[in-house]
């Protein structure tokens, strides 16, 4: 089996800091993502087959991107990618498949960058092609450079879909609505996003606004889309006005004609290696989910491992970006790469703006956070599950015959054991539960993570079952 | 046409013309475009149909996490269409389509 120094796990801004640091320092580092592109969702790059004409013209994230990509592969790390991870055994090594071949890596550390997911919301209807989530759309546009739908309805809560809206309207989109769920300000958004890392200038929000307003696009602020119909594909959208719990307001609704409804309800922390790995879980206040629990050096209850940007916690790029230094830093130091007082300065200044960064964030989490009202759209013929088909009124009988877990669920149900293993029902399976047993969110454990985390095939499986060495790891 | 209206062109080339076969039809894509790109741009939303329900289901997530835009690939099997980049010669089956041809 092949062993390394150091594996990051993840190439979007928290992985891509934590491999130049270490590479720097002269570590041997292996960086892995699943695409074959690196940059991740957020610095949203275009694939190496696409030669984009005049960079100087693209978005600030996008630059960000290729500076820092172009000053990766300046070192010597080494690029693994259009790699899956799909196990993690004893802490330390990784199953890995690449292009339908299956390998073992052992790192001495293991820095997992596996940022995020977009929140699912549940809504009848909202399995219809044409219903898609906000991030998705957006990397169709800004990755792959198509329009995701021709006539547009963005959903969400926060100014983070301004912005897709803004972004949809400049490459020619018709995007008919934005439905805002919260009462928030607008201006209060731009304030707090401008310091998420998304917005770099001032400047940034007003334009974005600008370009919404002169579209014609309508604002519906306190709005949710409540059904989505259509036979084939969507065809049109019904929304409607919501209270200060985000529930419906009788009488309010109103139908919009749309091909694509995009939902940009927030994020949720990507921590299924962190689980397999056994790291000790906390639930994370603001980012209203489980995640690991780490040092001041990113370093969790697993010794070998370290975690670093939003699959942490939801913060943001801008966090990601300085836990990913720190992360990669403590590292290089563990494996007396660097001394303990070399680059203490960057140090000292990375820490510093993580502070800030980390402070915003808060903010920004405080501003998206999901009122419950959005989840009694749930009707009991809505597809909870999309994997397994498993409707609410399932799940509402699997619970009054006990064990009211997400396990239990599972078990009775189905739900959760299809091909994402639960990476979509999952955080709604745990809210409707929540809301059954009358507790919150965060007395819902999550369940236990297994590999593989995504489909593998068979001989994969049975490769690693065949390396004795590591029987231990799967208990 | 649809298919290059959804196709941005602002200061992008896109890889060398790909041929594949979507169901039995030719269809063009390019290269470094992903299965999904190639069905979106050719204004293809619903890309399989559910076992249970036999809905149509096609892009949710758009990023490899949810399965849901899942396709035949021949040579592959199932496989997720916005991860999957379109190679020369593909054959791609849409079990969407096969419901299109039997409702005919």
């Amino acid at each position: 089996m092949r062993e390394v120094e150091v594996a990051v796990v993840g190439g979007g801004p928290a992985g891509l800091a934590a491999a130049l640091v270490l590479g720097e320092s002269g570590a041997e580092v292996v960086l892995i993502d699943e695409s074959d592109t690196l940059g991740g969702q957020f610095y949203k790059q275009v694939p190496d087959a696409f030669t984009i004409d005049k960079p100087r013209t693209e978005g600030a994230q996008f630059l960000r991107g290729a500076e820092v990509i172009a000053r990766i592969k300046a070192t010597r790390v080494e690029l693994m990618l259009g790699t899956l991870v799909w196990g993690i055994f004893d802490g330390r090594t990784l199953a890995l498949l690449r292009e339908e071949r299956h390998e073992l890596l052992r790192a001495k550390h293991l820095i997992v960058a596996t940022g995020a997911q977009e929140v699912p919301v549940a809504f009848p209807g909202w399995t219809l092609p044409g219903v898609m989530l906000g991030g998705g759309a957006q990397a169709l546009l800004l990755n792959q450079r198509v329009l995701p739908g021709k006539k547009v309805v963005m959903a969400g809560v926060g100014p983070l879909q301004l912005k897709v809206a803004s972004q949809l309207l400049c490459a020619g989109t018709e995007v008919l609505a934005i439905l805002e769920a919260s009462a928030t300000p607008l201006v209060s958004m731009e304030n707090a996003l401008r310091s998420f890392g998304q917005w770099r200038k001032a400047s940034d929000g007003l334009r974005y606004w600008l370009t919404v307003k002169r579209a014609g696009t309508r604002y519906l602020r306190q709005h949710v889309p409540v059904r989505a119909l259509g036979r084939r594909q969507l065809e049109a959208v019904v929304v409607a006005a919501v209270d200060e719990r985000w529930k419906v307001v009788a009488g309010t609704e109103q139908t919009l004609e749309a091909d694509t409804l995009c939902l940009a309800y927030g994020f949720l922390p990507s921590t299924q290696l962190v689980r397999m790995a056994g790291c000790t879980m906390a639930w994370g206040e603001g980012t209203e989910a489980w995640v690991p629990w780490r040092d001041d050096d990113q370093r969790t209850s697993v010794g070998s491992v370290w975690i670093a940007g939003d699959a942490g916690g939801i913060a943001g790029a801008d966090v990601a970006e300085q836990e990913g230094f720190i992360a990669g830093l403590a590292v290089a130091r563990a494996l007396g790469r660097l001394g303990p007082d070399d680059r203490r300065r960057d140090e000292a200044r990375t820490r510093k703006r993580l502070a800030e960064a980390a402070r915003f964030a808060r903010t920004v989490t405080r501003m998206m956070r999901l009122e419950p009202g959005l989840f009694d759209l749930i009707t009991s013929e809505t597809v909870v599950c999309r994997c397994e088909e498993v409707r609410a009124a399932e799940v509402l009988a699997a619970l009054a015959e006990g064990d009211p877990t997400v396990r239990g669920v599972k078990m009775r149900t189905r739900a959760g054991m299809g091909l994402c293993q639960g990476r979509m029902c999952g955080s709604l399976l745990a809210r409707v539960i929540a809301k059954e047993r009358h507790v919150s969110l965060a007395a819902i454990e999550p369940d236990t993570a297994r590999p593989p985390i995504k489909p593998v095939p068979l001989d994969a499986l049975a490769a690693v079952s065949d390396a004795s060495d590591l029987a231990g790891g799967r208990s | 046409m649809m298919a290059t209206a959804l196709r941005l062109e602002a200061n992008l080339r896109r890889g060398r013309p790909l041929h594949l076969r979507v169901d039995g039809e030719p269809m063009v894509a390019y290269e470094g475009e992903t299965v999904a790109t190639a069905l979106m741009a050719a204004g293809r939303r619903a890309f399989r149909e559910t076992a249970a329900g036999a809905e149509p289901r096609g892009v949710f997530c758009g990023i490899g996490l949810c399965f849901d835009c899942t396709v035949e690939v021949e040579g592959r099997g199932r496989v997720r269409a916005c991860v999957t980049p379109v190679r020369e010669g593909m054959e791609v089956v849409t079990s969407a389509s096969r419901a299109r041809a039997e409702s005919r």
